[in-house]
């Protein structure tokens, strides 16, 4: 465990000096201030209007009013699935690759396993590492978003809320190791760091927006603008019909949805966050017991990439 | 206590002539009568009722009017409308005569058999009348329908079955009832069992409907919407909340993934020794 502690902290001390990490962070950290910003001054402006509104009815001597506009104070946070899924990938994609190519690019790797520690061990340490940096970034990031909505737009979060935002950045934090995990193992597999992280991203291309856009696609009302059905005039007994003869096809179109791991991150985080109808009334944890399928879409992956990067690296001696 | 409103009402100098219709586009039903009249209006459960009245400035001088409804049931919402808008009074110029409007919405659950409401007319000068509507129960025929269970659940890539139920709570025999659902997009409903019913005043009938749920429908909530009708009546909307959880089939091949992996990890550092 100390080996594993003494590569860990070595991991994170180095990430301070990749440009490319330190780069996409600080993208990260400003989209995610300009946007959280922008939906607090949103919800405010809805209050304000809402206030006004009211104290007009009053000056009137009215006495009945309006009920008071639904807002969503997690809404703000709306725009992190879509920062998240990008530039959170990219984030963790970068971090993993360099924490294996930098290794081999300075000679250092004969160096540390000509010593006595296990391969395994290494790999733990360099991943343990990287998901204490990816978890201070989802933390920091938590604390900007409680802060904003509470200093920007003056709104307090109910305990529910907080929980519900906390459980949104253990997804997003769950979204990166996976690709934090496939960047080590496509790292470690690879003789070249350069082509490793062409490979990666190549599979989170595909992952994260080709797959998603392939179950699109493949969605029968979507082949015309404003639904197929709608245009063809089909009625909704005809639609019924119809879609009973295309369960094999629907079975394959969600099967390559539930592929991509963009697409169980944007199911849980949008429940978690009430951008989706219907779970409002739900507490935090019970809609991840709704959505624990899309947690363990999340989870499972990373594992069995973890364990075949254990197996790779084990037996590789033509990479260092 | 009719002389006394004639008085009151030859006094504020304002005409008044009742109708009654229904929103609903049936029939109207109409009453003319001397001052004050109490027509009886006709209600249908969860359709809108509306008596029309005319009021006529017979001053020679401009003035406004102002309606107040009492006595409207707390379950029941009511409003006016003057030339196609929502409004509380209107203004009238000297011998002008203008149509208001009292729109009555009936709850589907409308206990009451008759409901009596007063509108007062109450002039910028303060005088004032009040009319009094009547509006009865429309009973002949009327359905109602209740879910079984509250917390329906299903999953998706796969079929369940729920029963409805069906009441008559009318006063005459329905024929023929169907039911018709409208479900969420890509939902099929394979069967409905029996296909019609029919049902003497009072009886019950269930219908069991059973539902596909598509692979593709990620968990939450979902609804389905049930009505009951014949050629006479339809009754009013039922929503059928749905809590589909996620098909396991996911993660029953991740699972089984994983299985396969750490067994072949197992193995592989057992034969080869750690390193």
């Amino acid at each position: 465990m100390n080996t594993t502690w003494v590569v860990a902290k070595k991991e994170i001390l180095d990430a301070r000096r990749n440009k490319l990490f330190i780069i996409i962070l600080a993208m990260l950290l400003l989209l995610t201030l300009v946007s959280i910003v922008l939906s607090t001054y949103q919800v405010r402006a809805s209050m304000d209007g809402y206030n006004q509104s009211i104290s007009f009815l009053k000056s009137l001597g009215k006495a009945n009013f309006p009920d008071p506009p639904k807002l969503n104070p997690l809404a703000a946070s709306k725009s992190f699935v879509n920062y998240i899924g990008m530039l959170g990938a990219l984030l963790a994609i970068v971090l993993g690759n360099y924490s294996v190519v930098k290794e081999r690019r300075n000679g250092t790797m004969r160096l540390i396993l000509s010593r006595q520690i296990f391969r395994d061990r290494l790999l733990n340490g360099k991943l343990l590492g990287n998901l204490i940096l990816l978890a201070a970034i989802c933390l920091g990031m938590f604390v900007v978003t409680m802060l904003s909505v509470l200093l920007v737009g003056k709104i307090t979060l109910s305990g529910d809320d907080i929980f519900r935002l906390l459980l949104f950045f253990l997804m997003a934090f769950l979204y990166m190791v996976f690709f934090l995990v496939l960047s080590i193992t496509v790292a470690v597999a690879t003789d070249n760091g350069n082509k490793a992280l062409l490979i990666t991203v190549i599979i989170w291309l595909v992952l994260s927006f080709v797959f998603p856009q392939i179950g699109d696609t493949m969605d029968m009302d979507n082949q015309l603008p404003g639904g197929f059905f709608a245009q063809m005039g089909i009625t909704k007994d005809a639609q019924t019909q119809i879609l009973s003869h295309f369960k094999f096809y629907e079975t394959l179109r969600d099967g390559i949805e539930e592929a991509s791991p963009v697409k169980h991150f944007e199911r849980a985080g949008f429940a978690l966050l009430n951008v989706k109808p219907g779970f409002d009334t739900y507490s935090p944890l019970g809609v991840v017991a709704i959505k624990w399928v899309d947690l363990i879409g999340l989870t499972i992956p990373s594992i069995i990439l973890w364990l075949i990067a254990y197996m790779v690296f084990h037996k590789r001696e033509d990479i260092f | 206590m009719i002389r006394f409103m004639k008085k009151r009402l030859k006094a504020l100098m304002v005409g008044l002539v009742l109708v009654c219709t229904m929103s609903s586009g049936l029939q109207a039903l109409a009453v003319e009568a001397a001052f004050p009249v109490l027509p009886n209006c006709t209600m249908k459960a969860g359709e809108e009722s509306v008596a029309q009245f005319l009021i006529e400035n017979n001053d020679t001088s401009a003035h406004s009017f102002n309606f107040k409804p009492s006595n409207v049931p707390k379950d029941m919402n009511s409003y006016f409308m003057v030339d196609s808008k929502s409004a509380e009074g209107l203004l009238l110029q000297a011998s002008e005569s203008k149509e208001v409007q009292f729109h009555l919405a009936v709850p589907a659950d409308v206990a009451e058999k008759t409901v009596r409401i007063t509108i007062d007319v109450i002039r910028d000068d303060g005088v004032s009348t009040a009319v009094a509507l009547s509006f009865t129960k429309n009973s002949d025929y009327s359905v109602q329908l209740t879910g079984t269970t509250d917390n329906l659940q299903a999953v998706s890539g796969k079929t369940f079955s729920f029963d409805v139920v069906v009441t008559n709570t009318g006063d005459k025999e329905l024929n023929a009832l169907v039911l018709k659902s409208d479900l969420p997009y890509k939902w099929i409903q394979n069967s409905v069992s029996p296909e019609a019913l029919t049902l003497k005043p009072g009886e019950s009938g269930s219908y069991r409907l059973n539902v596909s749920v598509p692979i593709s429908q990620s968990s939450g909530n979902s609804t389905i919407k049930i009505t009951a009708s014949n050629e006479n009546v339809k009754s009013s909307e039922l929503p059928i909340s749905i809590r589909v959880a996620a098909n396991s089939n996911f993660v029953w091949i991740l699972g089984g993934a994983a299985l396969i992996v750490a067994a072949a990890a197992f193995i592989y550092f057992r034969k080869h020794s750690r390193r």
